[in-house]
């Protein structure tokens, strides 16, 4: 008996794949069914920004005529428009790249290549993925499938509005200060945002060297396990990716979370909660504690330091990178980037090696003061509820620091200290928007956040509901 | 007032070879100001090194933080 739901785009990745390798269905059935779904949603959520119909349907065909070895073997997938793949155009969302043709493959999708997936094409994102809400003047805003009238979050807004819409299996994100939780948070998906260093950055645009992190999201805590699994680790062309053993991050998800020492911060995380995220993350923790976690409230170092550190830090960065174009090109970013890119052009260098002073230390202690009480922390991922796209289209004015500095709060000090955090669903909030939590671990441990996320998952399956397309 | 004012960001941004408009200036000093004042009252060690974030990750990983 089929695995496969009767529509096969609503499978989770794992049983898709192992129906793809059973001979249930072929790649191109599954291909051309999500190519049909992509028609159908994309004039609702702008999810992608070039589909790649033709070269899917060649690939799938191409997979269907050879035995399944990859993990991924057949799945279609489509990616952040800011993974590079020899000769093909990668916009990074801007004016500036909208015609540029990479020269090289990012290793990411080079091992998601030799996995066997599928590439269904590039999809939305945040201008330069400088931005937290999925707003994009150069190809349009792209839009929450649960409601479309509010944000997708950024800055991988096409990979949360095209993982939720059912219109790909997993997308890569990229998350330099909430850019995969804050998609995964909007679209109801499970995201990781590794520890600095676990994935290669290679052949990804950057934003802030770093501060900037590779990873996946997915409907379920063990797909997005699975994607992971297959791109972290060394890169020869990535002197910053870690030569540390990559675990088994699928196999984690079935282990037993019993016992785990799960923290409540104490201060920062608290501070101005909407009721409705509050109730939420103490509905996290009581089930949590049925699973047979214990739950510890636990003291946390300065993080208004490490969060100021590190927006000064990818401002820095940013401008660094950026400053040819600003020279040369600096009417081609919209007004908001624009504005963001240049202020980076006023940090002064002590106040930026400060930050990262800031940073170390603040993580020293993080380690000694925090992570020797608790295996992981459970925490909001943002402190209000998930906004319209025109009350939160807030340009370049005045209000525009406020309201990104907001929605950053909670996930930016994780980036800044280089430590990992997994966004996992749980419910719907007052507006039907979904409504989820963060668990951030220590270096490297990603394992044991994709162990709590399962065992949680398990008990609340918010990945059972998907979007309808109104209209 | 900010200390942080727009003919200092002007001036910065012109340094490095970057024509800024007065409206950009405003808005590099509100959005700049806060954080780096709370980066600037800061006290940190002497013998803090930037480079010791790396190093505090992996002392997480091997086991240090236990």
């Amino acid at each position: 008996m089929s695995r496969l739901p009767a529509d096969p785009t609503q499978a989770t990745l794992v049983d898709l794949a192992d129906a793809i390798a059973a001979r249930e269905i072929s790649s191109l059935e599954i291909v051309d069914a999500s190519i049909a779904r992509i028609g159908k949603w994309q004039p609702a959520i702008n999810a992608f920004i070039a589909l790649d119909a033709e070269g899917a349907r060649s690939a799938a065909k191409a997979a269907d005529a050879k035995p399944a070895t990859g993990k991924l073997h057949g799945v279609p997938l489509a990616h952040k428009d800011m993974y590079y793949r020899a000769g093909r155009i990668a916009t990074c969302g801007s004016k500036i790249r909208r015609d540029w043709k990479a020269s090289t493959t990012a290793t990411a999708l080079a091992r998601l290549d030799a996995a066997g997936a599928i590439d269904l094409g590039t999809l939305n994102m945040a201008e330069f993925a400088f931005g937290p809400t999925g707003h994009n003047y150069h190809f349009g805003h792209a839009r929450n499938p649960w409601n479309t009238d509010y944000i997708t979050g950024g800055s991988s807004s096409g990979s949360g509005a095209a993982v939720a819409a059912r219109l790909a299996f997993a997308a890569l994100g990229s998350d330099t200060g909430g850019s995969i939780r804050m998609p995964a948070l909007c679209n109801g998906l499970v995201g990781i945002k590794p520890t600095w260093g676990r994935v290669s950055r290679h052949g990804a645009m950057t934003l802030s060297w770093t501060m900037d992190t590779v990873g996946p999201l997915a409907r379920t805590v063990r797909d997005c396990a699975r994607v992971f699994g297959l791109v972290a680790g060394a890169d020869a062309n990535d002197a910053t990716a870690a030569e540390i053993a990559v675990p088994d991050y699928e196999a984690a998800c079935a282990n037993s979370v019993r016992g785990l020492k799960l923290g409540i911060p104490q201060g920062y995380f608290d501070a101005d909660l909407d009721a409705d995220v509050a109730a939420a993350w103490d509905q996290a923790a009581a089930i949590f504690e049925k699973l047979g976690v214990t739950i510890v409230p636990v003291k946390l170092p300065d993080l208004e330091a490490v969060n100021a550190s590190g927006a000064l830090t990818t401002a820095a960065e940013a401008a660094t990178a950026h400053r040819p174009w600003l020279e040369t090109r600096i009417d081609d970013y919209s007004p908001q980037v624009r504005a963001r890119m240049v202020a980076g052009l006023a940090v002064p260098a002590v106040a930026y090696l400060d930050a990262q002073r800031i940073r170390a230390a603040t993580l020293a202690t993080f380690n000694a003061e925090v992570f020797d009480k608790v295996d992981a922390l459970l925490a909001p991922t943002l402190n209000t509820p998930i906004p319209r796209i025109d009350e939160s289209d807030v340009a370049d004015t005045a209000a525009m620091p406020a309201l990104l500095g907001r929605m950053t709060r909670l996930s930016r000090p994780f980036n800044a200290m280089g430590l990992p955090s997994l966004s996992v669903p749980m419910r719907f909030d007052t507006n039907g928007l979904p409504l989820g939590f963060q668990i951030a671990g220590r270096a490297f441990e990603e394992a044991t956040l994709f162990a709590l996320g399962a065992a949680f998952e398990r008990e609340v399956p918010f990945h059972n509901q998907a979007p309808t397309l109104k209209g | 007032m900010s200390k942080l004012d727009d003919a200092y960001t002007t001036k910065t941004a012109a340094l490095l070879n970057v024509a800024v408009s007065p409206s950009d200036a405003a808005r590099m000093a509100a959005q700049i100001a806060p954080p780096l004042a709370i980066v600037a009252a800061q006290h940190l060690s002497f013998d803090s090194e930037p480079s010791n974030l790396v190093r505090n990750l992996r002392l997480g990983a091997i086991g240090g933080a236990k």
